[in-house]
């Protein structure tokens, strides 16, 4: 095994903070500013 | 079994105890207070759309993350390693992240236009659909009572592990306390109560995680020790179901990950944020406090660790790994801020779900019902029929205590299932696809509920195996459902309605 057990574990952890990183930044700098268009009501038609 | 419990009590004496008295009148303390400033329904279920994006964040993460993080979690690494944390964990907190992306802003935006209080109140808004929105009214039924057993079920564990009572006991005053504090305030108490609960189930993974490392001298022996127990490391693995296969992880993928944009107890939160633009700082936050959450099931791990070294005795089920490791790892204070923060996850997620139950007897039964009938309610009168509804409601699982199954997690997740399929495609397309038909929109909850459904009884009784866990068919078979509907079947105009059942009603 290349990878040691524990190694992996540490890769699972870091997973964790990536993956809030990357949808927190995702979210505030592009969805929620350009897809969501906050200042307009809901149009269903 | 129960000796150990009680053994490990009177080990830890009193303190602990005297720490988590502390910490429900604490609970009781806030129903009390909040309960002064409430007016009507509005107040009691959505906390008058007027709460602070850190509250609601926090508030949103320890309601999924419930009594999970600290039993069923903990209990799954216990017998399967590593696995759930991967399969699990990972896709649930890319799902906390994406209930943001799919339905957070839609829905508070429909709080302001169209005055909705609960789930079904969407589909009425956009449709005036009274037969789909019962229809997922049902659905959210259906999983909360199960949902809300698997949490009762968990504080009778910490009764039987801190104070050495019976079982049943500890469920049936962990309830009465439930009742008091839920009552009084509805999900302002919830979301404030937890905001506090929060902050403790943070401190309490940090800390069980840095001490756990220290316990099993580092996490290289942790782990070449555990490497010894044939199949414990291995990653995918048959004995975990969600990481036995491809099919398992897809399941766990669609039921906790999207899944999560449809669990009920946690878009309530979304309907109380003072205003859209708030949602941005909700989300990161969100995301910080899961993760750290998610760190208190690695005590299940360092609890097979104790165990393998013979420096704490076998476990009789693999759901006291969590509140042993506790006991075990923490002087007597600490064991009481700890099992605090155990008890808050758990109490938190019995609290939203007593406020979704309630809110979909009020408001999609009884009220409708009344206003057929003529009687319109006024604001005072909801808010007094919301408080005794939610007493019964909490008492509707009760009974199931004395008899109750073997894992909290298998329990949870057929609930899980049936709400995900009944809620996930009417929701996220009445809110995200203009195509979306009033027709579409029933068919999709109907076929997700009676699939679901259908199939989680085949998988219990017939033990037929569905490749994909019956939850994430029925998710699948709903969204195909309402498509197709949708596309094909006739599109009648819509009908929008501003939803105001109290006293002026507008139409």
């Amino acid at each position: 095994m290349i990878l040691g057990v524990p190694t992996l574990t540490f890769f699972f952890m870091l997973g964790f903070p990536i993956a809030t990183i990357v949808l927190s930044l995702l979210y505030v700098l592009w969805y929620y500013e350009k897809v969501e268009r906050p200042d307009e009501d809901i149009d269903f038609e | 079994m129960e000796g150990m419990s009680a053994g490990l009590a009177m080990a830890k004496g009193w303190q602990t105890g005297l720490v988590v008295i502390i910490y429900i009148l604490v609970l009781l303390g806030i129903g009390v207070y909040v309960s002064r400033g409430m007016k009507s329904a509005k107040d009691f279920f959505i906390g008058g759309a007027a709460i602070g994006p850190t509250f609601v964040a926090f508030s949103a993460a320890a309601s999924f993350m419930s009594g999970w993080g600290f039993v069923g979690g903990p209990g799954q690494l216990y017998l399967n390693g590593y696995s759930p944390m991967l399969v699990l964990e990972l896709f649930a907190l890319i799902g906390m992240g994406l209930s943001y992306f799919l339905v957070a802003v839609p829905i508070r935006k429909m709080v302001s236009q169209y005055k909705i209080l609960t789930i079904p109140d969407v589909i009425r808004a956009r449709f005036s659909n009274e037969k789909a929105a019962k229809v997922v009214a049902l659905g959210i039924f259906i999983g909360v009572f199960p949902y809300m057993l698997a949490q009762y079920l968990a504080m009778g564990y910490i009764g039987q592990t801190v104070f050495g009572f019976e079982f049943w006991q500890g469920c049936i005053i962990g309830v009465i306390i439930m009742i008091a504090y839920s009552t009084l305030g509805g999900i302002k108490a919830s979301i404030y109560s937890e905001f506090l609960q929060a902050c403790l189930m943070c401190v309490g993974a940090v800390a069980m995680l840095i001490v756990g490392i220290r316990l099993c001298g580092g996490w290289t022996n942790c782990f070449s020790t555990l490497s010894d127990i044939p199949e414990y490391m291995v990653i995918f693995k048959s004995s975990f179901k969600g990481g036995g296969s491809v099919w398992g992880m897809i399941s766990w993928a669609l039921m906790f990950g999207l899944g999560v944009s449809a669990a009920p107890h946690v878009i309530s939160r979304f309907y109380a944020i003072k205003k859209v633009s708030a949602l941005k700082t909700a989300l990161v936050v969100s995301l910080i406090v899961y993760m750290v959450f998610s760190w208190a099931e690695w005590s299940g791990f360092f609890m097979r660790y104790l165990t393998e070294t013979g420096a704490v005795p076998k476990l009789a089920k693999p759901d006291l790994a969590g509140p042993t490791y506790v006991m075990y790892a923490f002087g007597s204070i600490g064991a009481g801020l700890m099992v605090g923060a155990v008890l808050s996850g758990i109490m938190s997620t019995v609290n939203s779900f007593m406020v979704t139950a309630t809110s979909t007897v009020i408001r999609d039964f009884l009220t409708p019902y009344l206003k057929k009938h003529g009687r319109i309610l006024t604001a005072k009168q909801e808010l007094i029929i919301s408080r005794y509804g939610m007493i019964a409601v909490a008492l509707v699982p009760l009974p199931f205590v004395f008899h109750p199954p073997e894992l909290l997690m298998w329990i949870a997740a057929a609930a899980w299932g049936i709400w995900v399929a009944t809620i996930f495609p009417p929701l996220v397309f009445t809110l995200r696809w203009k195509k979306t038909t009033s027709n579409g929109v029933f068919w999709g909850a109907l076929m997700g509920l009676g699939s679901s459904v259908l199939l989680s009884l085949l998988k219990e009784f017939a033990g037929i195996h569905t490749v994909i866990e019956p939850g994430a068919w029925g998710m699948l078979i709903g969204c195909a459902s309402l498509i197709i509907v949708s596309l094909v079947g006739v599109k009648e105009k819509e009908v929008h309605q501003v939803i105001d059942t109290v006293s002026e009603s507008v139409a």
